[in-house]
């Protein structure tokens, strides 16, 4: 039960994102709250809770945008995966792990994104142009976010599965 | 065996996104993607409403000043088209006249049908410059119907749900729209920019264009009506190789400030992939 906790996160944090984060665009770019929260709980939580987010977010940004279903899911179960088994066994005390996997996986995860919509003849944005006008402004947004959100996921973490000791 | 079983999930997980882009951009998913859509542009609508009372109270303060400047300017420009109004007019006139001479049949503004709707989104790639409104089938809005503001054309609609749908703006790359410049009566066809800019490109080298000359749909190849105002010309320049001509055109719509649209629902553009197929061998 506590894995679907993640459903009604991720839906409001899709509606900011088409809805209010255009608002405050860097350049072509904007923070991504799907994104950084599917990355916080790839490094909070078990990983293939982790890929569900990713599945449920990309699939509800994909309902908001041009992008057929599942695009945006692909780049979001990617990194977070790859985020698992980079970070996985460092402390989650460690709030560079977050920073640094945010400043990468923009990159990876927009540049995904980016190519399946150029595949599919979606979009026109050369990966020269896409990186300056889009990926990089969004990475600075990003970076600005992550702690934050880091910190509030690892309370919602800790609310939903909290440590059970045995007491004998 | 823990590591086993995660990349069994992830390769699992790879496929069934696989499977659902594959859907997808096949438009099997429509059906379920348009029961999905409506709570969730319902809520997408909400929240529009609520940025948009927030947002609009620190505009009014910051645009006081501008919108001062700008009804004076108005003003002036006021008195210039009434004259110009008065002149059309006759010429109007005398159009009306001389196409019902010749049984001319064409669909002016007035025999357009609009559906005015609410902007409640954009798109959350960065890679497409799109919004989304709050208007779907069931207001009559249909694929590819051109959108507009009274400041001129917007874009057109690539996605339609029951109660919503997507709008590709003129600016997008991918957009391109034959235009006519309307003193020089030069064709050329317009694209956008990810800067937000437009191009006019392919406006042949012997054209007379002029800096502030209008921009406005030719209606070629049928895909918007023609005399749609797209913008003014900014500046001129020969293209690259020097064939043609290219020009840096500024639209009066403010695409980053979009509230309110309207969807031309009675245009039927033509599908020239027909003929294409009839070509091919």
């Amino acid at each position: 039960m506590a894995n679907y906790i993640g459903i009604p996160i991720l839906l409001l944090a899709a509606v900011i994102n088409a809805t209010v984060m255009p608002e405050l665009r860097l350049g072509n770019g904007t923070a991504d709250l799907v994104f950084l929260l599917v990355i916080s709980w790839a490094l909070l939580a078990d990983v293939r809770d982790a890929m569900l987010w990713a599945v449920i977010g990309g699939m509800l940004q994909d309902l908001l945008s041009i992008a057929p279903l599942g695009t945006s899911a692909l780049g979001l179960v990617i990194v977070a995966f790859a985020a698992d088994a980079v970070f996985g066994t460092v402390s989650r005390g460690n709030l560079l792990v977050p920073v640094l996997v945010t400043i990468v996986g923009t990159g990876v995860y927009q540049m995904i994104t980016l190519l399946l919509l150029r595949g599919l003849g979606l979009s026109a944005v050369s990966i020269g142009q896409g990186l300056v006008y889009v990926t990089l402004p969004a990475t600075i947004m990003n970076v600005l976010l992550i702690l934050p959100i880091y910190r509030l996921m690892g309370a919602v973490h800790r609310r939903a599965f909290p440590i059970r000791a045995r007491i004998e | 065996m823990l590591r086993a079983s995660r990349i069994f999930s992830f390769s699992m997980t790879l496929v069934v996104v696989a499977l659902l882009i594959y859907f997808g951009a096949q438009g099997a998913l429509g059906p379920a993607q348009d029961v999905i859509s409506v709570p969730l542009h319902a809520a997408q609508s909400f929240v529009s409403q609520i940025t948009r009372g927030v947002t609009g109270i620190f505009e009014s303060i910051e645009n006081f000043r501008q919108l001062e400047r700008r009804n004076r300017d108005l003003e002036e420009a006021l008195a210039v088209y009434q004259a110009e109004l008065a002149a059309l007019r006759e010429k109007g006139h005398d159009y009306d006249r001389l196409s019902a001479l010749l049984d001319f049949n064409s669909q002016g503004p007035e025999d357009r049908d609009y559906a005015t709707c609410d902007v409640i989104g954009r798109d959350t790639t960065g890679f497409v410059n799109a919004i989304q409104i709050d208007c779907g089938r069931r207001a009559g809005v249909e694929l590819m119907d051109p959108v507009v503001t009274e400041f001129g054309l917007v874009g057109r609609v690539t996605k339609v749900s029951a109660t919503g749908a997507e709008v590709l703006l003129l600016t997008d790359p991918s957009s391109r729209v034959s235009v006519r410049l309307q003193d020089s009566r030069a064709d050329g066809i317009i694209v956008g920019q990810l800067t937000g800019d437009l191009l006019l490109s392919f406006i042949p080298t012997d054209a007379q264009v002029a800096q502030g000359e209008r921009v406005v749909t030719s209606g070629l190849g049928q895909n918007f009506p023609a005399d749609l105002l797209v913008g003014q010309v900014m500046s001129v320049a020969l293209d690259e190789r020097g064939m043609y001509q290219e020009a840096r055109v500024r639209s009066l719509v403010d695409f980053g400030r979009l509230e309110i649209v309207q969807v031309i629902t009675n245009f039927e553009p033509v599908d020239l992939s027909v003929f294409e197929q009839q070509a091919a061998p």
